[in-house]
């Protein structure tokens, strides 16, 4: 168990949903977009999501059928430096507080140091974490990215550029 | 995508490196193999 995998750390934290209000968290969370996400704003974030989840999916193989009481939110990070940092930044947001207050057992109002203890309360280790890029920082991936269109659009931009031409627009393009 | 991007970088650097001072042929003739190179990762 573990969640660390080089820079990047895994959180997970399952929370019972208040009964009655699985509907208007399901619609918050649903009402976020790329650009009105927490996340966006929360720059160490690789990848992160809420799911609500009603049951657990159950086989016939298993000795024991196993149910939940009630729907519960789950919610996982993978994100860059120390956890303890990543919350403290996630709980001074106002969609934090908004979205753990339909939370059973969550402090009212939903935020700052209560809200983090809260999470860290209900954390779940990770099993099996592995991360795509242990080593680069959520700013290193975002900057190889704009290198890469970067290269894309030199490469075909500078298509018949006479050699002079190349040299100079290369130099100008990446100094 | 993002682990062959990340590869890209180094080996900009390195092609700058290599190249500085070369004449315009010669640059253009590198940049090609570069280009070559990498194109796995665009």
């Amino acid at each position: 168990v573990s969640n660390q995998a080089g820079q990047a750390h895994a959180f997970m934290a399952m929370t019972p949903v208040i009964e009655d209000q699985e509907h208007k968290l399901r619609e918050l969370l649903q009402g976020f977009t790329q650009q009105t996400s927490p996340f966006a704003a929360l720059g160490q974030t690789h990848f992160a999501r809420w799911v609500i989840i009603r049951d657990w999916v159950n086989s016939r193989a298993q000795p024991r059928q196993d149910h939940l009481g009630c729907p519960y939110l789950i919610f996982t990070s993978n994100l860059h430096g120390p956890i303890e940092v990543y919350l403290d930044a996630l709980c001074a947001r106002a969609e934090a507080a908004a979205i753990w207050s339909h939370c059973a057992g969550a402090p009212q109002p939903a935020c700052g140091e209560a809200l983090k203890a809260y999470l860290l309360h209900n954390q779940i280790d990770t099993g099996f974490f592995v991360a795509a890029y242990p080593e680069a920082s959520v700013e290193e991936v975002r900057a190889s990215l704009a290198l890469r269109e970067q290269l894309i659009a030199f490469s075909v931009s500078s298509q018949g550029m006479d050699t002079e031409t190349l040299q100079s627009a290369f130099r100008a393009a990446f100094p | 995508m993002v682990l062959a991007a990340l590869e890209l970088a180094p080996a900009l650097e390195t092609f700058k490196q290599q190249n500085e001072g070369k004449s315009a042929s010669e640059f253009e003739q590198a940049w090609q193999v570069f280009l070559a190179q990498v194109q796995g990762s665009l």
